[in-house]
């Protein structure tokens, strides 16, 4: 018997498909690297995790450290005692709370269920039960502003009422999902969910494990777990604004099947008249429902530009046209050199795409020169693409702002003033003539949501680390700035935010965080913020105003700008200090203020 | 068919051992015990069961698999099942 060898860790961390590697392997990989985190050398965000649950979640937590360290975070792990879920939380001197986490796991199951509708209940009853339900859960919501992730209980493996259990009251499943339904409605903002009905529908059979449930207090086969670690790390990483934001794809036998510049328009597959054509037909129409959720979708093809273009402009069973691509590189260069300038052009990191191609050569090449982009070969026949990226769960959703669906309209915008920014000789008239308008929001309902979000997920136009939960966010409601910028080619929503500090005990206006998104970046939006901050350090009367700038190795492009908007190194390390004379060489911004109407 | 010998079965053992252990040094004897390897606990014994089950192409009951607590009882059961 020949010794199976085991692939690197490098390699698993880089296969966006690592859920579907064989458990044992996952195991193994998982000790490995939990003894020794050093083995990989891509830079990681340290992150605390709790996790308590309804079972013993010791074989769950060998292999999360892996799967998180894949959507590049390297985690250490508390496993909260089996069973403890509810008095860890609630005594305020346990483990949980000593551990301090920045990240809360919760996994309950249907065992952790308090009350069983009687079998005869009517919909009023269930509906009584599951509010009862939620008491305690609410209770331990409250307890903490940390981002928390829960399962939602899971189903059982049996069902009294059998085929019915599902829809009717007094069904167990009945009452499991009533009350997941409730749960969610009722659930904080910082309470994010995965679905364990989906997770166990994709597990199939092992999701259900009873011998292993009696024997280790685990009531899922060990093949199920890598599905659950992935869908916590995807939940981890849409929660934390770390999520990949944009997708590349090639187009021959990946949007349609054949070579446009040899079959021409009318030889490729694509519409319902082949089983192919269909399967590529349903490959779009998933690629478009990114899109409509704010993935910006880029396409890299080696191909002659005119030929590549010609399916979006004139072939009929097209479900992507020209306007949902915001980056398009038909050319013969390397890919590799494409997704860079495609990266550049949207300012976004490398670590930001997601790249799909169908040749394995050319998956091999940015594989080994990108590692920091997810690529994934497509393989086999293409009714299974879909299911690819699914699998991989590329782009995790949490909750979805307004923002998120308005991003690929901004990014195509972004193309469109780069485009002339190159082109105009004077971007003074340029930037006039985009006739910007600044709108102050305030924090509302519809808003923290995103000023929340714009403070996590910003990385570049970033003071510091500090970032700010809605709750927090709410409290603090007077002192944030949050800046909607608007021009004649769109509206970009939500761009710009700081959060500023008003108490006289500090003697001068302190801006706890400031971040603006990069999308807007050459806007000189920063301009007109440091105004704003200026006007309101004058009406609580300071002279002064200061704020920390923390190096992350990513907001480095903050430095010069501090030095320019008039802000000088203080005595005390880290902070900087400005007047309230802004410096007067400052270019001019052309933007009118609008007050808000909300 | 007869199914494998004790010797047999003790280097296919070893190997699953190794495996799950991630241990390549790891030798067993009918005497080892868990509390003479570090790696095998509670934990890892469940694993080792299991990876068991894979490379004989059996299923155990739960009562019997709480009796396998050391290296000679895996193999006597694992014999008398003629694996």
């Amino acid at each position: 018997m020949t010794k199976p060898s085991v692939p690197s860790i490098e390699n698993a961390l880089s296969d966006p498909l690592l859920v579907d590697w064989p458990v044992a392997t996952l195991q193994k990989l998982g000790r490995r690297y939990s003894k020794d985190t050093q083995q990989s050398k891509t830079p990681k965000i340290s992150l605390r995790v709790a996790i308590n649950a309804g079972f013993t979640a010791d074989y769950l937590a060998e292999i999360l450290p892996l799967f998180f360290a894949h959507r590049g975070f390297d985690i250490e792990i508390y496993v909260g005692p089996y069973g403890g879920l509810q008095t860890e939380i609630l005594d305020s001197g346990s483990a949980f709370w000593t551990f301090d986490p920045d990240l809360v796991v919760w996994l309950p199951t249907h065992r952790d269920l308090r009350y069983v509708p009687a079998i005869d209940a009517n919909t009023e009853d269930v509906k009584k039960l599951a509010d009862s339900e939620l008491e305690s859960w609410r209770a331990m919501w409250a307890r903490t502003q940390i981002p928390i992730i829960q399962m939602t209980f899971d189903p059982p493996s049996t069902r009294p009422l059998g085929e019915g259990d599902g829809l009717y009251p007094g069904g167990r499943l009945h009452y499991i999902r009533t009350v997941n339904t409730a749960m969610i409605e009722a659930a904080p903002d910082h309470v994010t969910f995965i679905d364990s009905e989906v997770l166990a529908m994709r597990s199939g059979i092992d999701w259900f494990d009873d011998r292993l449930y009696r024997l280790a207090k685990q009531p899922f086969a060990m093949e199920a777990l890598p599905s659950i670690a992935n869908a916590l790390a995807g939940a981890a990483t849409s929660t934390l604004g770390r999520s990949r934001k944009a997708i590349i794809v090639d187009l021959d036998n990946t949007l349609w099947g054949g070579v446009v510049g040899d079959d021409g328009l009318t030889g490729i597959a694509l519409g319902p008249e082949t089983a192919e054509g269909e399967s590529f037909v349903a490959f779009q129409k998933y690629l478009k429902t990114l899109t409509d959720r704010g993935i910006v979708l880029n396409v890299c093809s080696k191909n002659d530009p005119k030929f590549a273009r010609e399916p979006f402009e004139q072939h009929s069973a097209m479900v992507l046209k020209l306007d949902d691509v915001a980056e398009f590189r038909a050319n013969f260069e390397d890919k590799a050199t494409n997704i860079r300038a495609i990266a550049e052009a949207l300012n976004l990191g490398l670590d930001a795409f997601v790249f799909i191609d169908d040749s394995p050569v050319e998956c091999a090449l940015v594989r080994e020169t990108l590692p920091e982009v997810w690529t994934i070969e497509l393989k086999g026949d293409p009714s299974g693409f879909p299911d690819l990226l699914e699998r991989a769960a590329s782009f995790p959703v949490g909750r979805l702002t307004a923002e998120d669906r308005r991003r690929t309209a901004s990014y195509k915008a972004l193309e469109t003033v780069q485009k002339g920014m190159e082109s105009a000789t004077d971007i003074d008239s340029f930037l006039r003539d985009l006739t910007p308008q600044v709108v102050i929001e305030t924090v509302r309902d519809d808003t923290v949501e995103r000023i929340s979000q714009l403070i996590g997920k910003t990385n570049q136009f970033k003071l510091n680390g500090s970032t700010y939960s809605p709750v927090e966010l709410r409290e603090r409601a007077d002192n944030v700035l949050a800046l909607r910028l608007k021009d004649r080619l769109q509206d970009y929503g939500i761009v710009a935010v700081a959060v500023l500090e008003n108490n006289q005990d500090d003697g001068a206006l302190v801006v706890r965080n400031w971040v603006m998104s990069c999308r807007v970046f050459s806007r000189r939006l920063e301009y007109l913020t440091r105004e704003l901050i200026t006007e309101k350090a004058a009406a609580a009367s300071f002279s002064r105003i200061r704020l920390q700038y923390v190096e992350s190795g990513r907001n480095g492009l903050v430095s010069p700008l501090l030095d320019q908007l008039g802000f000088e190194p203080d005595t005390e390390q880290g902070w900087y200090e400005a007047t309230l004379n802004a410096p007067s060489a400052l270019p001019p911004h052309f933007m009118s203020r609008v007050q808000t109407d909300n | 068919m007869s199914g494998l010998t004790q010797e047999q079965i003790l280097e296919k053992l070893t190997l699953v051992f190794r495996d799950v252990l991630d241990d390549d040094t790891l030798s067993l004897s009918p005497d080892t015990a868990a509390t003479d390897i570090e790696e095998w606990d509670s934990l890892s014994q469940i694993k080792i069961i299991l990876a068991c089950e894979k490379i004989f192409d059996i299923r155990l009951n739960a009562r019997d698999i709480n009796t396998l607590e050391n290296v000679g009882a895996m193999l006597d059961h694992l014999h008398g099942l003629n694996v």
